[in-house]
């Protein structure tokens, strides 16, 4: 019995695995069943491909700054350094050092007028200024205190410029004073310290003449850098007007030619004055002969006569008082050559006695008892190149006239000379920048046009840098992309710019308005964006803008 | 009494019983899905389709219906190539559906040289607010082989509604043109 109920136990047991394999079975067939229900819906079949292209628009190199171009040029690192400075006047994008010689000179320099001379060979600075010359600045050491200059020449097509800055000071001996030139920058004009020639020489100039001007322009022709004595030329040529010693002078022809001034440039009342010009002798036949004469009286008796005398030596005569005889207060026994360049200068000193006629530099005093000078107007406009009253014509070449109401120190006169005959007296440093321009071209290599634009992604140790603008320009328009201000991203992207259609066609990124407030190296990780034109698909390039 | 008797009878009766009432149920289920199976297949439409974007790729096919499409994009050297508004994934049902994306096959196979000219070839998917999603993403990592996704979750596309597939590629640095890799992807509709 035992038996049959272990075989019993046994059916029941196949038996009920058989029907949990029937069970299962039909579970097994029923969820199959559901899997064919909801493949009723049919599975939408995705099949994008995507095929390597060569890139429609590629990066180059600019001229500024330096760039390496990756591969395919479809990414690029640029790397430009950014002043380190909080002085840097705004908006100005360029800076050079003028550093002053005055190693020979034993006396601070107070307000003196210096020539600074740009020529081609500063090419950095032509291409970077404005054409008509209008962003120039000069500033002091300080980099904020603004310095009033006077532009004797602007050229840009032949790139020379000579620009008369009024320096506070040139310390005695010193050969580290320097000041600053700024320029580059494209919203400026002119402003009072650069339209204002009054004020680039100091009180005590009566007249300035760089004589300059067409003789037979509209009179008066030359133009009085103090504003109230302008010249008229008489018996004048265009071809009288001449490359001289600083730009144009004028060439006289020794028989009628002379400029009359304005008797504002009298001496009259003076106890001093300083005359001095630059001069070519163009004849010496033991004529007298006038550099520039005022004189008094209807019988225009010389009350300033500076030229040279009848045996050829230069002189300074003249008479303090209205009558009387004709006095020499000095003459340098110098031997004077024929087409040859000097730089003279006549002081009186009616309180000393002693006065001064400086060649080249070089001082020879004389001592002569003086009154003051009259205080009658003079009889005739004061004179350069002859007499007042037409005679004794000056023969050769005069430039820069200038009459001070006051008797200018040795030192003075020497720096004049110096810094006027030697420009090596300057030392003109390396640009520095705030702006690279280009720094990158974006090319197109397409038929179609694009829109670009540019956005900042990320960044590093950007809390040094001051100001950063990175825009993108053509030769018409400029767009800024991104803007840095006071260690942080502003403006993180920009407008879209239009890269017109048809290989070569190329728009350009520059960086401006860098300035950091400490050493070190930044870093802004910029997506090129080149968008195809009324649509939302565009090419991303990684651009790296390293900044030391 | 005969026990081994009694056992017999008892357990054919059980499992004629037991038979019965799976063939019942068998047939009555068989009865029940018929029925409801029955209008899927010859009344309802694909609930999703595919439709063109604001920037479908020239080149690019659409098949009929919408049930499939060939996407033509292209890739460029170190570059990042961004379609936003490629393709559009509408239901065009009533009811909302979901729907996954799932990775069928991909060409050159990993393996291939020509692989590691791919960097990456991204799908996203967008609701209408230009939220993602999901992301599908295929990569390479410079080497000849593809990483390829996993199947997406279901994702739940409203009733009457059109969603975006963003796409971006990128080609590695020193990549050749004309290479070209076919992707196949299976959109699961329930």
């Amino acid at each position: 019995m035992g038996n049959d109920v272990r075989k019993h136990s046994l059916n029941a047991r196949r038996i009920l695995r058989s029907i949990l394999l029937l069970a299962t079975l039909f579970c097994s067939s029923s969820l199959s069943f559901e899997n064919a229900y909801a493949s009723v819906y049919s599975s939408p079949l995705f099949q994008p491909y995507a095929t390597i292209a060569t890139p429609p628009v590629i990066l180059n190199s600019g001229t500024g700054g330096s760039s390496t171009i990756y591969t395919n040029g479809t990414s690029a690192k640029v790397s430009v350094s950014a002043p380190v400075t909080q002085g840097w006047i705004a908006n100005f994008q360029y800076r050079k050092k003028i550093t002053f010689n005055n190693s020979a000179i034993s006396e601070n320099l107070a307000n003196f007028p210096v020539p600074i001379i740009l020529s081609s060979s500063n090419a950095d600075f032509w291409g970077h200024v404005q054409t008509n010359g209008n962003d120039t600045r000069f500033v002091d050491a300080d980099n904020t205190t603004e310095l009033y200059y006077e532009f004797e020449k602007f050229n840009h097509t032949s790139d020379d410029m000579i620009a008369w800055v009024k320096v506070p000071q040139i310390d005695a001996s010193s050969t580290t004073d320097y000041i600053w030139i700024y320029y580059g920058n494209s919203t400026v004009n002119f402003d009072s310290y650069s339209s204002n020639s009054n004020n680039v020489w100091d009180s005590n100039y009566i007249a300035v003449w760089h004589l300059k001007e067409n003789p037979t322009g509209t009179a008066p022709q030359f133009k009085d850098s103090k504003g109230s004595n302008a010249g008229t030329a008489n018996n004048m040529v265009v071809g009288d007007q001449q490359s001289c010693k600083i730009d144009g002078g004028l060439n006289f022809n020794g028989a009628n030619a002379k400029v009359s001034t304005n008797t504002g440039a009298s001496v009259k009342g003076l106890t001093r004055y300083t005359v001095s010009a630059w001069v070519n002798t163009g004849t010496l036949n033991s004529a007298t002969r006038e550099i520039y004469e005022e004189s008094i009286g209807t019988s225009a008796l010389s009350r300033v006569k500076f030229g040279l005398s009848s045996s050829n030596r230069f002189q300074l005569a003249g008479r303090a008082l209205d009558t009387g005889s004709l006095t020499t207060w000095v003459s340098p026994t110098t031997t004077l050559y024929t087409s040859t360049w000097y730089y003279v200068v006549g002081v009186f000193d009616s309180v000393s006695d002693v006065h001064h006629f400086m060649i080249n530099g070089v001082d020879t005093t004389s001592t002569v008892t003086a009154s003051t000078i009259s205080n009658t107007n003079p009889y005739d406009t004061p004179t350069i190149g002859a007499r007042p009253g037409a005679s004794e014509f000056w023969s050769g070449k005069i430039d820069e006239v200038r009459i001070s109401k006051t008797a200018r120190s040795t030192n003075w006169n020497k720096a004049c000379f110096q810094y006027e005959v030697d420009q090596s007296k300057f030392t003109y440093g390396t640009e520095e920048a705030r702006a690279y321009d280009p720094v990158l071209n974006v090319v197109n290599q397409a038929t179609g046009a694009w829109n670009v634009s540019m956005k900042a992604y990320s960044n590093s140790n950007i809390a040094r840098l001051s100001n950063a603008i990175l825009s993108l320009h053509d030769a018409a328009t400029s767009s800024d992309q991104i803007v840095v201000s006071s260690g942080s991203v502003t403006q993180s992207q920009g407008t879209l710019f239009n890269l017109p259609g048809g290989s070569g066609s190329t728009v350009y990124i520059s960086m401006s308005n860098l300035l950091a407030n400490a050493t070190g190296s930044s870093y802004l990780y910029v997506h090129l964006k080149i968008l195809t034109p009324n649509t939302t698909t565009y090419l991303l390039y990684v651009i790296t803008f390293e900044i030391t | 009494m005969n026990l081994k008797k009694i056992s017999s009878k008892k357990s054919i009766t059980l499992l004629t019983l037991i038979l019965a009432s799976i063939l019942i149920s068998t047939a009555s289920a068989a009865v029940y899905y018929s029925m409801i199976a029955q209008p899927a297949v010859t009344i309802t439409a694909a609930p999703i389709v595919f439709a063109q974007g604001n920037d479908w790729p020239s080149d690019s096919t659409l098949g009929s219906n919408g049930t499939w499409v060939s996407l033509a994009l292209k890739a460029y050297p170190n570059a990042t190539l961004a379609y936003d508004q490629p393709l559009n994934v509408s239901n065009t049902d009533s009811s909302s559906h979901t729907f996954r994306l799932r990775h069928v096959s991909i060409t050159p196979a990993s393996g291939n040289s020509q692989v590691s000219n791919f960097t990456s070839i991204n799908f996203v998917v967008e609701n209408t607010a230009g939220t993602a999603q999901a992301s599908f993403n295929y990569t390479t990592g410079g080497t000849t082989t593809w990483t390829t996704p996993s199947t997406t979750s279901y994702l739940t596309l409203p009733a009457g509604t059109q969603w975006i597939i963003y796409v971006s590629t990128v080609a590695t640095a020193g990549a050749n043109s004309g290479i070209t890799a076919n992707i196949q992807i299976s959109v699961d509709v329930e």
